[in-house]
């Protein structure tokens, strides 16, 4: 797999480390439901087709990414930095 | 004797004869041939002894599809075991010897399993030894001497791999007719092209072709001057992989001209390859037909027979029987007179044959309509029984033709292996009796035979193609014919040859109830030996589908795996062995250490002063003294391990505040504060200290094994959770050299070095830094301790850390000043009862280690709402305590688990010992445990029980702060 790295391009996957499902959002940390927090921790989908997950580039610039990965072919769609998209 | 060389012909190289040893005999050849070919031209017939019924087996193909000629390669210590004769290049000094039987190859104990009706049927393993008493565990170890391919060698592999990347436009796998024209086509467009072919020579089933020789010759030649084109031979493409990723291996020794591995230079390179696109011109392999006694030494495929002739000079045998239901077998009629073989017969089980097969089988007896029913001869052919057959059925009563050799077509099956590596599912052609790639992905493309374009200049004319398009018909006129039903006690008839599975094992399969094609594969294991089946699979999948009575695709297909042919491990490692396999870190102490006789341990990436002995002391003594010194003196420890993180910007504060359980908003400029860091689920992650240089500046500490982790974990905050924090984070662990000076001399010779700062308790009193010089050297001095004696951490830019340690060990002589490694810094912190990588073993939560003041109430942060979860917060989990043996001198050890006294020893027990030592100071063996209720337990004796060896051990419960509880020695 290759990840186009958006400062600094397209590099081997050996350099990156991947951490999941970008899509949980974080409960405010004066949320003190453990419900929440639980679901925000441990509950994840595992979608056939595309994903949006998080993977730093570890071996680079250490920027943390979103790439949209297609969990059937490993086809990777998009990559943006995560720091632009979460603002 | 049966197979023998020819006068003339061949590729081989008559002017340059090579020397190898086979089971202890010489055996020559000539620069060109395989083992293989060296092995048949020498008249051996016997080449291995089969997987369970150790039957004497031959030569079935000349490429990789050779399922019975695997040899032990012996190089000095190091042995290959499974190694193909016909893919080994003869070269000199080689020496291989067969496997698998026992006495010898020509007379075999073992054989006796063929002769015990039943043994090793399908399911036999299971069915026999899963009721027996003693069950399977016993009976595996006699059964894996019983069955089994060779024995690897006990020694590490001395060979060096190598590994390297290749880049190109176009990467065209398979150097047959398809493939060099595709890669010459691709060139010509501009392109950058590689070519690989596994083979030592480019030219695949051409190079068997009697009348291909000029075109190779013309096609090697423009292909080798094209400046386009770069070629690979002896490369296998191993596997694919996402994103046009190709896995190759490049053979580099055991050629006649590298010879044996010379073991300075790489055995053998593995190529990680990405192509923009991929042509897959891996051709097709012959199949054969199955039928009673068909494995006997001489059977043979055809093309394989022809094979030897043309590239090597070598003649199977004298008297040959062909045996096909197709009509490429009849191209091989010519090859085998010229090598002077007589055919006793042409055995065709089709009724009628075309004018032109008829022509080319001139002057022979052709028997339309029959086929081979069984082959006689254990050691070798003797003869063929021929019976009449139709529609799938023997008819007629059995014939016998005496020969040595006979060659069997079965049609053609692509090589689709790398099509599906990626999981596209193969296609069935039912005109080709035959499984072609599926839809594969665009940047990917197949020509040629793979495609079902057998015949050469179909196979041209398919690369040429713009976008190669799969045969719309069969070009070689054929009849279905997966086996030839055995008569009654005709014998086994086998389907996968190295894995010594039957058609009567499918049939059982089927009967026993196995209708999907994965199980029947486990259950009979046809396919899964070395060769994954290259020969047996689709003949095995017709079978079944056959017992099934439904078509082939709708039994389905087998899915293939990398690698295709087998990759030595020591090649996926490549250079990523021995000292090279990991990262080695180490602190800019290191020649100071060693040459103060420092004795090093590797804990994670850091190489670490473990101890340091003086004379005739071994670790017990050394660790001891150390301690006992800093304690009544001062000593010097490294800790530049520690990880190290520089955090700056306006919101620092607020997040520390949210990554540490502890509160960070009132920690003034100049002063220090610990600090734990839970995960997201509320187990204790990691501890370390925070120093706030500036208003806007902070200087984080790590454990040393933790440094990565907490790295990762806050960038990941910062740019996924909080990108709205103003806050930069840097690693600086490398930056900066550290010591811990420590001991209530400390201070004393401090002051004698230091410059710019005073370093008395008011002026630097715990847990405050200040910013001095040591020898014009500008240093950061914390005051903090670990050991729990009145100490510092002084921080020196790494360049100048070495002349700062100088500095301080000479005025540290007059203090009679130790050096301490991590051996005795770890008793000490035993001592205190401070946590460390035992107890923060990603198990435990704050309040198990007796940490909970350190859980703020009036924030959150992470991990704050989880690790509240009643699991975590009941009361009968493990905390931690001290651990006093009854007996002072009976050691304890990490990992022992913890009993009440007169309690069942059960289970996990009710804790364990996380941390363990002599105590210098206490003059007793002490540890730190968990243990649940832990806290109300002081004073009651539990029971330390070690689950390897059984020790029990008396303990006291105790408070964990077992030396200098006030804390007196550190506050001086
Ligand atoms: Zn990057």
């Amino acid at each position: 797999m290759r990840i186009r790295c958006p400062f600094c391009g397209e590099r081997g996957l050996e350099e990156f480390s991947p951490k999941g499902d970008a899509a949980p959002t974080r409960p405010a940390l004066s949320n003190k439901d453990p419900e929440a927090w639980h679901s925000f921790v441990h509950l994840r989908e595992n979608p056939k087709g595309q994903h949006r997950e998080y993977f730093q580039h570890s071996g680079g610039c250490r920027a943390w990414l979103i790439v949209t990965r297609d969990t059937r072919t490993h086809n990777i769609l998009d990559v943006t930095l995560a720091r632009q998209e979460k603002r | 004797m049966s197979g023998f060389r020819l006068p003339s012909g061949g590729q081989i190289d008559r002017s340059r004869p090579m020397r190898m040893t086979f089971d202890g005999q010489e055996v020559t050849g000539f620069a060109g041939d395989t083992v293989a070919s060296a092995l048949m031209a020498s008249g051996r017939r016997v080449l291995a002894r089969s997987f369970k019924y150790h039957r004497p087996r031959g030569l079935v193909g000349v490429g990789v599809d050779e399922p019975n000629a695997l040899f032990e390669v012996v190089n000095g210590a190091t042995v290959d075991p499974n190694t193909r004769a016909t893919t080994l290049e003869l070269c000199d000094g080689l020496t291989v010897r067969s496997q698998n039987r026992w006495p010898s190859l020509g007379f075999d104990l073992m054989s006796l399993n063929d002769w015990v009706p039943g043994i090793f049927s399908a399911g036999f393993y299971y069915k026999t030894f899963m009721s027996l008493p003693g069950g399977w565990m016993f009976y595996e170890r006699i059964i894996r001497r019983a069955a089994g391919m060779g024995q690897a060698g006990r020694l590490p592999d001395p060979a060096r791999y190598d590994r390297a990347h290749l880049y190109c436009d176009v990467l065209v796998v398979g150097g047959g007719p398809a493939g060099l024209t595709a890669a010459l086509k691709a060139a010509d467009d501009g392109r950058d092209v590689v070519l690989v072919e596994q083979d030592m020579a480019l030219g695949g089933q051409a190079q068997s072709e009697p009348n291909a020789a000029p075109w190779l010759r013309d096609m090697i030649a423009r292909i080798m001057a094209h400046t386009g084109i770069t070629v690979l031979t002896r490369c296998t493409a191993a596997g694919d992989y996402d994103d046009r990723t190709l896995m190759l291996l490049e053979r580099l020794s055991y050629t006649p001209d590298k010879g044996l591995p010379d073991l300075d230079a790489p055995q053998a390179r593995l190529w990680i390859t990405r192509a923009d696109q991929v042509i897959l011109a891996t051709g097709a392999m012959e199949r054969s037909i199955v039928f009673a006694g068909n494995d006997a030494p001489g059977v043979m495929l055809a093309s394989a027979a022809a094979g030897y002739i043309q590239r090597y000079g070598v003649a199977p045998g004298r008297r040959a029987v062909l045996f096909t239901n197709n009509d490429s077998a009849y191209d091989q009629i010519s090859v085998l007179q010229s090598a002077g073989i007589e055919i006793a017969a042409v055995v065709d089980c089709r009724p009628v044959v075309s004018g032109n097969c008829a022509e080319k089988a001139r002057g022979l007896w052709l028997r339309t309509g029959h086929a081979v029913t069984q082959a006689i001869g254990r050691h070798a052919l003797q003869g063929v029984r021929i019976g009449r057959i139709s529609g799938g059925v023997v008819q007629g009563p059995a014939g016998y033709e005496a020969c040595d050799i006979c060659l069997v077509s079965g049609g053609w099956t692509p090589t689709i292996h790398l099509s599906s590596h990626r999981g596209t599912r193969p296609a069935y052609a039912r005109d080709l009796q035959a499984f072609l790639p599926g839809d594969m992905d665009p940047a990917y493309r197949a020509c040629g035979a793979v495609l079902g374009h057998w015949r050469r200049q179909e196979a041209i004319n398919n690369a040429l193609e713009m976008a190669p398009t799969p045969a719309q018909s069969c070009s070689i006129d054929h009849m279905p014919l997966w086996e030839v039903p055995a008569a009654k006690g005709a014998g086994k008839a086998f389907v996968d040859f190295q894995h010594d599975v039957t058609a009567s094992d499918i049939r059982l399969a089927h009967r026993e109830g196995f209708v999907s094609v994965e199980h029947m594969k486990r259950y009979t294991t046809l396919g899964m030996a070395g060769d994954q089946g290259k020969t047996s699979n689709l003949t095995g999948l017709a079978m079944m589908s056959a017992c099934l009575g439904q078509d082939l695709p709708q039994t389905g297909t087998t899915t293939f795996r990398p690698p295709f042919t087998p990759v030595p491990i020591g090649a996926l490692a490549g250079p990523d062995r021995g000292g090279a396999h990991t990262l080695l870190r180490r602190t800019p102490f290191r020649a100071l250490d060693k040459a103060a006789g420092a004795v090093f341990v590797n804990l994670g990436h850091w190489q670490r002063a473990w101890y340091y002995p003086r004379e005739n002391e071994d670790i017990e003594d050394a660790y001891k003294r150390e301690a006992r010194d800093v304690r009544a003196g001062v000593g010097l420890c490294d800790v530049s391990t520690l990880g190290k993180i520089a955090l700056k910007g306006p919101d620092t504060a607020e997040f520390l505040n949210r990554v540490y359980t502890n509160g960070w908003k009132t920690l003034r400029v100049g002063y220090v504060r610990y600090g734990l860091m839970l995960r997201e689920d509320g187990i204790v992650m990691d501890d370390g200290t925070t120093a706030r240089l500036g208003p806007d500046e902070y200087l984080m500490t790590t454990t040393s094994g933790g440094a990565g982790k907490v790295m990762t974990h806050l960038e990941y905050l910062l740019d996924t959770q909080w990108p709205d924090l103003r806050v930069h984070v840097t690693s600086v662990t490398d930056q900066w050299g550290g010591v811990s000076l420590a001991g209530p001399k400390s201070r004393e010779l401090l002051q004698c070095i230091v410059t710019g700062s005073a370093l008395d308790g008011t002026a630097l009193p715990h847990m405050a830094l200040t910013h001095a010089e040591i020898a014009d050297t500008p240093v950061r001095i914390y005051r903090l301790s670990f050991s729990g004696e009145l100490a510092y951490e002084i921080f020196v830019p790494a360049g100048y850390a070495e002349h700062v340690y100088k500095v301080i060990w000479a005025a540290g002589k007059k203090f009679n000043i130790t050096r301490y490694g991590v051996e005795s810094l770890g008793t000490m912190r035993i001592e205190k009862g401070h946590v460390a990588g035992g107890e923060l073993d990603g198990r435990t939560t704050i309040f198990d280690l007796g940490l909970g003041a350190m859980a703020s109430s009036k924030k959150g942060y992470i991990g704050s709402v989880l690790q509240h979860r009643p699991g975590l917060r009941s009361v009968d989990r493990p905390t931690l305590v001290g651990l006093m043996p009854v007996d002072p001198m009976q050691r304890l050890t990490g990992g022992t688990l913890l009993y009440s006294e007169g309690a069942a020893v059960l289970g996990p027990g009710e804790g364990r010992v996380s941390s363990a030592t002599w105590s210098p100071a206490l003059n007793r063996h002490i540890a730190l445990g968990l243990l649940a209720n832990g806290p109300s337990r002081y004073g009651e004796t539990v029971v330390a029980i070690s689950a390897v060896d059984g020790t029990r051990i008396d303990v006291t419960v105790t408070s964990p702060h077992f030396f200098d509880p006030e804390g007196e020695r550190q506050y001086a």
